[in-house]
């Protein structure tokens, strides 16, 4: 294995997934070549700090679930924009013995319109 | 605790409790690899939904010769292809600032490894998420994206040395 080599699967040996025949290879390898295990700590330091770096990336809202599972259950909720009235919206939603109940509501001049209530299992 | 092919042999069966469970181990998932690809918290939302959705109808369909979290965002892949098409068409934007700053400190070194992971192409920085965050192979991530896994290692190559430049 030359260096070229070795630096394609450093990355992989640092993020922990290269398979076994590669990783005995690579190991070899670094223990004959200075440069490249500075280039493999390196990359272990970078794959700390990038999952870092994904790990506070936002995480998506909750409305989303109730959006997906009006889709699964085939109710075109498509056909209304939860976001733009989200603030008079009020959504229900619970576990309750493998059903999920769906239930959202709509104020409207401080009066609660029922948007939607479906017990599980209303496809 | 299920693991994940219980649970989508469940969904398989439209047991919604079970739909839930998995939305709830990869909708935080595939929003950030959404984001990786789009750069825009909404239009990865909407891949999130389209996703889940598609795992929803066609969990049948898992034939369980990989993992399912590759197949998962296999699936997240082309939903978030198949919507870049559909804005591509339309005029909305993408390109809002990939990640948060880290409120605990070192702000500073987080905004360099922000910016680094910036300057990645979309290709590049989806190996780069799949691959450290996500711990898949190349194998893996061969398979995800549908090119030669001699592809996927060349990317990753190029995004470290590009990475290590900025963040040396
Ligand atoms: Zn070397």
């Amino acid at each position: 294995m030359n260096c070229r080599q070795a630096r394609e699967l450093i990355p992989w040996q640092a993020a922990g997934s290269l398979p076994g025949e590669e990783r005995t290879a690579l190991a070899a390898h670094l223990a004959g070549c200075p440069a490249c295990r500075t280039e493999f700590a390196q990359a272990v330091r970078l794959v700390r700090e990038l999952r870092g770096a994904f790990a506070r990336l936002p995480e998506p809202k909750d409305e989303v679930w109730i959006r997906t599972l009006a889709r699964a259950r085939g109710i075109p909720l498509g056909s209304l924009d939860v976001g733009s009235f989200l603030l008079g919206l009020s959504i229900g939603l619970s576990v309750r013995g493998g059903k999920v109940p769906l239930t959202g509501e709509l104020k409207i001049f401080g009066h609660r319109v029922p948007l939607f209530e479906i017990e599980g299992g209303a496809r | 605790m299920a693991d994940d092919r219980e649970l989508l042999a469940r969904v398989a069966a439209h047991d919604e409790a079970a739909f839930r469970r998995l939305y709830e181990r990869y909708a935080t998932r595939v929003f950030c690899y959404a984001l990786t690809i789009l750069r825009n918290r909404h239009l990865a939302e909407e891949v999130v939904q389209d996703t889940m959705v598609a795992v929803w109808e066609g969990a049948a369909t898992f034939k369980g010769s990989s993992r399912v979290s590759t197949w998962i965002f296999g699936v997240a892949r082309n939903q978030a292809h198949a919507l870049l098409r559909r804005e591509a068409r339309g005029a909305r934007t993408a390109n809002e600032p990939l990640v948060l700053p880290d409120p605990a400190g070192q702000v500073e070194r987080a905004e360099r490894v922000r910016s680094a992971l910036e300057r990645l192409s979309p290709q590049q920085r989806e190996v780069v998420f799949l691959a450290f965050y996500e711990g898949l192979s190349y194998q893996e991530i061969a398979r995800i994206l549908g090119v030669p896994e001699g592809t996927v290692k060349s990317r990753m190559y190029h995004a470290k040395r590009a990475l290590a430049e900025v963040l040396a």
